[in-house]
């Protein structure tokens, strides 16, 4: 029955009953991302009383040093944050040991008992990718996966959802035998991002937009995932994976996606990864070589990056001295359908590249005349649109403008629209709003199992060129916006890589 | 942090960040905070992105303070690198100022970095600016602290326009500074803020010969003999050999007003020959009278016609804010920079 004091009044989300199980708790991701966002959950009030986090790792640790630690990660974090971390439980063991799971299992029954958790559990694998078959088979075999109706036990999983088509299969085959497709929640934090989510407010919350997102009106589009960072200590990790792979295959298509998708029926969960999900499979799957001329892939060497020399990847640690990972990829896409057929869509993606910028940016056609004399419209842009991702999430609007004066001359205004700016209220970290999604039951924002399919589809084929060296890899100093190369991508068609 | 509401020429100061031994990321991350404070709204208009590559002395510095209010008329971000003399000192001194100004009910918004570095990356200062420009907007380079030696060639690839003044470069040798500018010109579109001080005059000598009568009499000039700060006065020279044919041996370039500390022309006179065709002998050039009717250019023919032509505002920031509304190759200037190193007899 529902509450019907509440008929009627915006009550704001919370998390239901529920234990958070955290593998991987010692690590660095729970304690830089995910508690952290608890505690900004707690502090705005969408957590119950009726909630846990149990956390489970190998490091050897009891309940009062994952209290110390999670009190820790998050100082000043305030009263409600300090109340609820003494109620957090850790289990020390190793994922393939069925005794870790068997401790597991009775400490969850005591959470339940003791915070009225209610039997539901989200099991959030903060892991290496290697054991998130491990843990969700154990789970399954311990009873913890499957719930009795009127519970629910979710698993959250990050990326990278395998490193090719086949070994993706193979997870999801791993998994499904645990879990329903709809008890899966594949996060990429970039779908948790505020301005990822504008993007749909934007395009479908207004009349003015709308009309010209299509091949009539957009001459091409340009989306950047730039990072000043280099590999750092992760460099043992990105020799197996490289940006392609770490970048292009998830957010880069995510970001494609919610960019260009038709129009959603409902903006929920269906609708949304529906349309997601068409837009993946009407990008063209490039063959050999299409591959060659419309893929580059770079490696950064010594250069400055914001002030600082920093050295080139090879010399990293961790990195083999002659590797070729690419750490820079360009890639002209195209995408057959009949909004976006003709279009170009350059993507690009690196490392110690001049600053720390995520984009999309709708490059618009010229008008078909300019009624103005030449020389007084020399430094006029073609009109774009930019969602900037982050930092400082925004829309910017390049437009031309009479300059004030006698003379008719016309030059680029942007109008930069700051979305911190606009709004008082603080928006939550992605992770935060994505963690709140899971308790919740909102897969919307999660990427599901034929949208990883897609991406690797579209990726695979030019995996498969650079391993059989088709594409030779470019060198780049860091510091700059990758290697040259990557310019005839877009000068073929008399276009220019934009400065983000 | 000091946060102050001072009024500069066209703007006020609304707020403000500075630190003498600070890190590139702690300096963004204030500019990311002046720029979400309520204050400055959520939206905000731009127009170009202009970078100082400055010098450490006094002229210049006073130079670069007179362009604060710049962006009244180009709002956007003014990006100012002092490469500091210490080159073993590379702790970083970093000023931000937020300005505002208001025209009638509407609010331009621009901020101004300043940046003093030492050590090795003043030899990469385009490190630092890259990530401080505004996207999608032109980037002018102004070279305020000379022409001959740019510490970091990475800023000259960022920029679409250079901005130099080459009465600072010609403050030593004509020749060499003609040659550096020449190799400027070649790279990108370049502005030459002594060329623009000439404009009043070159304006005024067109109109002077408009008419038709008076246009014949262009081709039968012999002479010419100017006086002014040296570089202006000779582009100015230049430009009138290259338009009407007259030989580089016949003119007289005669060094007037020192140079300045502010950038910008003081007072140029130009004076044409043209024996027994001109009984009067002379066109000048000239301060306009009464004194106080405003600065500007006026020009005399045989005595009887005036030709006025004003121009507004201090020397520098006048001529900043023309150039930054051209950013394109000035074919005129370039032809008269080409005979500029090579005139005066």
């Amino acid at each position: 029955m529902s509450n019907p004091l509440a008929a009627g009044m915006e009550m704001g989300r919370k998390a239901p009953p529920v234990a958070l199980v955290v593998f991987g708790a010692s690590g660095d991701l729970t304690s830089r991302k995910l508690l952290p966002a608890l505690a900004a959950l707690s502090r705005r009030r969408q957590l119950t009383d009726a909630f846990a986090v149990v956390g489970v790792a190998r490091s050897d640790m009891d309940d009062q040093g994952f209290r110390k630690m999670a009190a820790e990660a998050v100082p000043d974090a305030g009263p409600e944050w300090e109340e609820l971390v003494k109620g957090f439980r850790y289990v020390q063991g190793d994922y393939g040991h069925p005794d870790t799971f068997d401790r597991l299992h009775a400490v969850l029954d005591e959470v339940d008992e003791a915070r009225s958790t209610n039997g539901n559990r989200v099991f959030y694998l903060a892991t290496v990718p290697e054991q998130f078959g491990v843990v969700a088979a154990a789970l399954d075999q311990h009873g913890l996966a499957r719930l009795a109706p009127g519970h629910f036990g979710r698993l959250v999983i990050e990326k990278p959802f395998g490193r090719d088509p086949e070994s993706a299969a193979a997870l999801d085959a791993t998994i499904h035998s645990a879990f329903d497709e709809n008890s899966i929640y594949r996060i990429d934090h970039y779908l948790g991002k505020e301005t990822v989510q504008n993007v749909l407010a934007l395009r479908f919350a207004n009349a003015i937009f709308e009309p010209v997102w299509n091949r009539q009106y957009v001459d091409h589009v340009q989306v950047t995932v730039a990072e000043s960072l280099g590999v750092g200590h992760r460099g043992g990790f990105y020799e197996t994976a490289g940006a392609l792979r770490d970048i292009v295959q998830n957010h880069v298509m995510q970001v494609l996606g919610i960019t260009l998708m038709e129009p959603p029926a409902t903006v929920d969960a269906h609708g949304i990864r529906d349309e997601k999900v068409k837009l993946l499979k009407a990008i063209e799957i490039m063959d050999e070589d299409k591959v060659v001329t419309s893929s580059v892939r770079g490696q950064y060497d010594a250069g400055w990056v914001e002030g600082e020399a920093v050295i080139g990847y090879r010399q990293e640690q961790g990195v083999a001295p002659d590797s070729t990972t690419d750490t820079y990829v360009a890639m002209r896409l195209a995408v057959d359908n009949w909004r976006w057929a003709g279009v170009p869509i350059f993507v690009r993606t690196g490392k110690r590249l001049p600053k720390r910028v995520t984009e999309v940016a709708m490059s618009f056609a010229k008008v078909p005349h300019l009624p103005f004399a030449s020389a007084l419209t020399r430094d006029l842009e073609a009109n774009s649109l930019v969602v900037r991702i982050q930092p400082d999430e925004g829309v910017t609007v390049c437009f031309g403008a009479k300059v004030p004066g006698s003379e008719f001359r016309v030059r680029t205004v942007s109008m930069d629209f700051s979305y911190g700016a606009a709004f008082i209220e603080e928006s939550p970290d992605a992770y935060e709003r994505l963690l709140l999604d899971a308790m919740v039951g909102d897969p919307t924002l999660f990427i599901r199992s034929d949208e990883v399919e897609q991406a690797w589809k579209v990726v695979a084929p030019v995996l498969q060129a650079w391993s059989a060296e088709d594409v030779p890899i470019s060198r780049y100093a860091a510091g700059t916006w990758g290697p040259r190369q990557a310019d005839r991508l877009t000068e073929a068609g008399g276009r220019r890589w934009r400065r983000p | 942090m000091t946060a102050t509401s001072a009024a500069v020429p066209d703007g006020t100061l609304v707020d403000s960040w500075q630190a003498t031994d600070t890190r590139f990321e702690t300096a963004v991350a204030e500019l990311a905070r002046m720029r979400a404070s309520t204050e400055i709204g959520a939206t905000r208009a731009a127009v170009v992105n202009l970078v100082v590559l400055a010098a450490a002395d006094a002229g210049a510095t006073r130079a670069i303070d007179s362009i604060v209010g710049l962006g009244h008329q180009h709002p956007g971000r003014i990006i100012v690198i002092v490469p500091r003399d210490e080159a073993e000192d590379d702790r970083m001194a970093a000023r931000l100022e937020l300005y505002c100004s208001q025209v009638e009910d509407r609010y331009l918004w621009w901020d101004v970095v300043r940046l003093e570095i030492g050590g090795p990356v003043a030899g990469h200062a385009e490190s630092l600016v890259e990530p401080l420009l505004l996207h999608d907007l032109p980037v002018a380079l102004w070279l305020a602290g000379g022409t001959s030696r740019v510490d970091s060639p990475g800023l000259l690839d960022l920029a679409a326009q250079l901005i130099v003044s080459g009465e600072r470069a010609a403050s030593i040798s004509a020749l060499a500074a003609a040659e550096d500018l020449a190799g400027l010109v070649r790279r990108k579109p370049l502005f030459d803020l002594a060329w623009v001080a000439t404009e009043p005059a070159r304006q005024a000598l067109a109109r002077l010969f408009d008419a038709p009568e008076r246009t014949e009499l262009l081709a039968r000039t012999d002479g010419l003999w100017v006086e002014g700060p040296p570089w202006s006065s000779r582009l100015l020279a230049g430009w009138f050999c290259e338009r009407t044919g007259l030989a580089a041996g016949s003119v007289e370039i005669v060094a007037g007003d020192e140079l300045r500390a502010e950038v910008g022309l003081g007072s140029i006179r130009a004076e044409l020959e043209a024996g027994p065709v001109w009984p009067a002998g002379r066109v000048t050039t000239e301060t306009p009278e009464p004194p106080g009717s405003g600065p500007g250019v006026a020009v005399a023919c045989l005595g009887q016609t005036r030709v006025s032509v004003s121009h507004g505002g201090s020397a520098t920031r006048r001529l900043l804010v023309t150039a930054l509304s051209r950013p394109w190759r000035d074919r005129r200037y370039e032809a008269a920079l080409d005979l500029a190193g090579r005139l005066g007899r």
